[in-house]
């Protein structure tokens, strides 16, 4: 198990518990141990000689460096909205373009092209641009994020678009573009 | 206050850029580097003249009650290794990858001994895993073994995964295994079968399928250090099963794919020309296959092909041989190892010709046992000189 994965499933194992367990309590010490504690019993409980993490492991293969990154931006203090729908739109369609056509729909298979380098060039462009629009800081770090772990191979994958994105990030951004737009059709409708 | 926030504001995109200058001067090198297909490595052997050679026998099942899907691979130093999943039934628990060793000399199988287990490659990989599937093994040019095999953590062989393990022993010892990455949605739906084929670079083209939502055929090429370098799509659509890839020339190469898609039932083929940048669109051949695996090879040699596949309609009790003249889609059947009426299953068929020019064939007998048969050139001619049956 690479550092990359352990940190990786760490991250995504104590993020999630971290902001349920802010449901019930504000105490940070005890959202901290609960978060901390559910992490560490992942990978020191054992079943079957295999500890608890290889199950999730073996179920959802590894997080992208872009659900690492979008779990981590959720733990700063106040993380901005705008940057968040941003970022769910791009994870958004990046994914459907992606999912349909590497699973089989059509005859060219856009994740291919994840094993090229002229790919990696492509995503340090959009990186570059993004950098410069304040509004897409979050979108900048998830791609420059991803590049350079692609590039230094920290992860079992050897292509591009497995450090882009995950079903797990995909869905989450699904779920949240379809609520946003299912909200501004309901509201444009109660305006009328 | 101003001036500071005005400084965050261009100091966080230079430094993102900053960033992104390592990666952008690495992959600028690896794209200059980037070289069109190098072309197929056509293996030759030390062929014995001699007349016509066919013996054929069944290996021990090791006690598995249920044997599937066997690869074969020349071993260093001479002498083939075959392996398969055996277990209580397939798709079971307790199936595991067996191995055994044909020498020459004794013309006999070692005792066959199991080389991975789930738990086993639960361990190497730290994750769970349900069950095994099929191997693909292949000698490279270094004399390291190189195992291909699938497994299951979740559903049905849609949820595949291909993993690797080497071995530089001639298969006593192995690598711990380790997972290929291929599929972006959870790493699942890819499988191998046939055994991958050897570029003049070094690097290894391996036949790989999805069965997931679409059943389409790939090639997946591997760095000789395992890596992998790039994918392509072969068929797309939902009847291209288990291709099978057998290089001619440097850069021609031919395809035999599984038919998985609705009547008439005939093989897939498609072919190369061009070292493998670009394949042929897949058509059917006049060849039967009713959803069977496919093996194909060469005469020593000689870029003509023959095949072994399943000839019977509607079931696998007919394992036959079809062998090419000048094209390999205008195969005949010349041979048939299983009699059709037997009621048995004998399928999934593999290939291959050691460096004295025997060609050694593995199949499932009735999912009871592996047979084995081994011939030579001269009595694939022999039959092909009969009158066609």
């Amino acid at each position: 198990m690479s550092l990359f994965s352990v940190a990786g499933w760490a991250v995504t194992l104590f993020v999630p518990i971290w902001l349920l367990a802010g449901i019930w309590t504000v105490s940070y010490p005890v959202r901290l141990s609960a978060a901390a504690l559910t992490v560490a019993a992942f990978f020191a409980i054992e079943l079957n000689d295999l500890a608890l993490i290889g199950y999730p492991r073996g179920l959802l293969s590894e997080p992208s460096i872009g659900l690492v990154a979008y779990f981590l931006f959720l733990l700063t203090p106040r993380p901005s909205r705008h940057q968040s729908n941003r970022f769910h739109y791009a994870a958004f369609l990046v994914g459907i373009l992606l999912y349909p056509m590497a699973l089989g729909l059509g005859a060219f298979d856009p994740y291919a092209l994840g094993y090229h380098p002229s790919s990696a060039l492509v995503v340090a462009a959009a990186a570059a641009a993004a950098w410069w629009c304040p509004g897409l800081r979050l979108i900048a770090v998830w791609l420059t994020s991803a590049l350079l772990a692609h590039t230094f191979q920290i992860g079992d994958s050897d292509n591009l678009f497995d450090y882009i994105l995950d079903p797990v990030l995909f869905s989450l951004a699904a779920i949240r573009v379809i609520r946003r737009s299912f909200t501004l059709v309901v509201s444009i409708h109660a305006k009328h | 206050m101003r001036q500071s926030l005005s400084m965050n504001r261009r100091i966080y995109p230079i430094l993102g850029c900053l960033l992104l200058l390592l990666p952008v001067a690495i992959h600028s090198v690896d794209l200059l580097s980037v070289e069109p297909s190098a072309g197929f490595h056509i293996q030759e052997t030390d062929a014995e003249a001699s007349g016509a050679v066919f013996r054929q026998q069944l290996l021990d099942a090791a006690g598995q009650q249920s044997v599937h899907a066997a690869t074969l691979a020349n071993l260093p130093g001479g002498g083939i290794g075959a392996w398969w999943f055996g277990g209580s039934r397939e798709g079971g628990k307790d199936v595991e990858i067996w191995f055994a060793r044909y020498e020459r000399s004794s013309g006999r199988f070692s005792p066959a001994r199991s080389i991975m287990s789930r738990h086993q490659l639960a361990s190497d990989l730290g994750r769970y895993i349900r069950k095994l599937g099929n191997p693909a093994a292949f000698l490279d040019r270094d004399g390291r073994l190189w195992l291909f095999f699938v497994s299951v953590s979740i559903g049905g062989w849609a949820g595949s995964a291909v993993n690797v393990m080497t071995s530089d022993d001639g298969g006593i010892n192995w690598s711990p295994a380790r997972r290929l990455v291929t599929s972006p949605f959870f790493n699942i739906s890819t499988l191998v079968r046939t055994p991958p084929v050897l570029m003049r670079d070094g690097s290894l083209a391996l036949p790989a399928y999805h069965e997931f939502l679409g059943k389409f055929a790939e090639i997946i090429t591997l760095e000789a250090d395992g890596s992998i370098r790039s994918k392509q799509r072969l068929t797309w659509g939902r009847d291209a099963l288990q291709p099978a890839l057998v290089p001619t020339a440097r850069d021609q190469a031919h395809i035999f794919m599984r038919y998985a898609g609705p009547p008439p039932k005939r093989m897939l083929y498609a072919s190369t020309e061009d070292g493998g940048r670009s394949f042929s669109k897949a058509r059917k051949l006049d060849l039967p296959n009713w959803d069977n695996s496919v093996a194909a090879a060469t005469l020593t040699g000689d870029p003509h092909v023959w095949l072994v596949y399943n000839s019977s309609e509607g079931s696998r009790e007919t394992l036959s041989i079809a062998i090419s003249d000048e094209n390999p889609a205008l195969s005949r059947h010349i041979h048939d190892f299983t009699e059709s009426g037997s009621g048995g299953e004998f399928s999934y068929p593999a290939i291959v010709t050691d460096p004295q020019g025997f060609h050694h064939v593995a199949w499932t007998h009735e999912r009871k046992n592996i047979s084995h048969a081994v011939f030579n050139d001269a009595w694939l001619l022999q039959l092909l000189s009969e009158p066609a049956q």
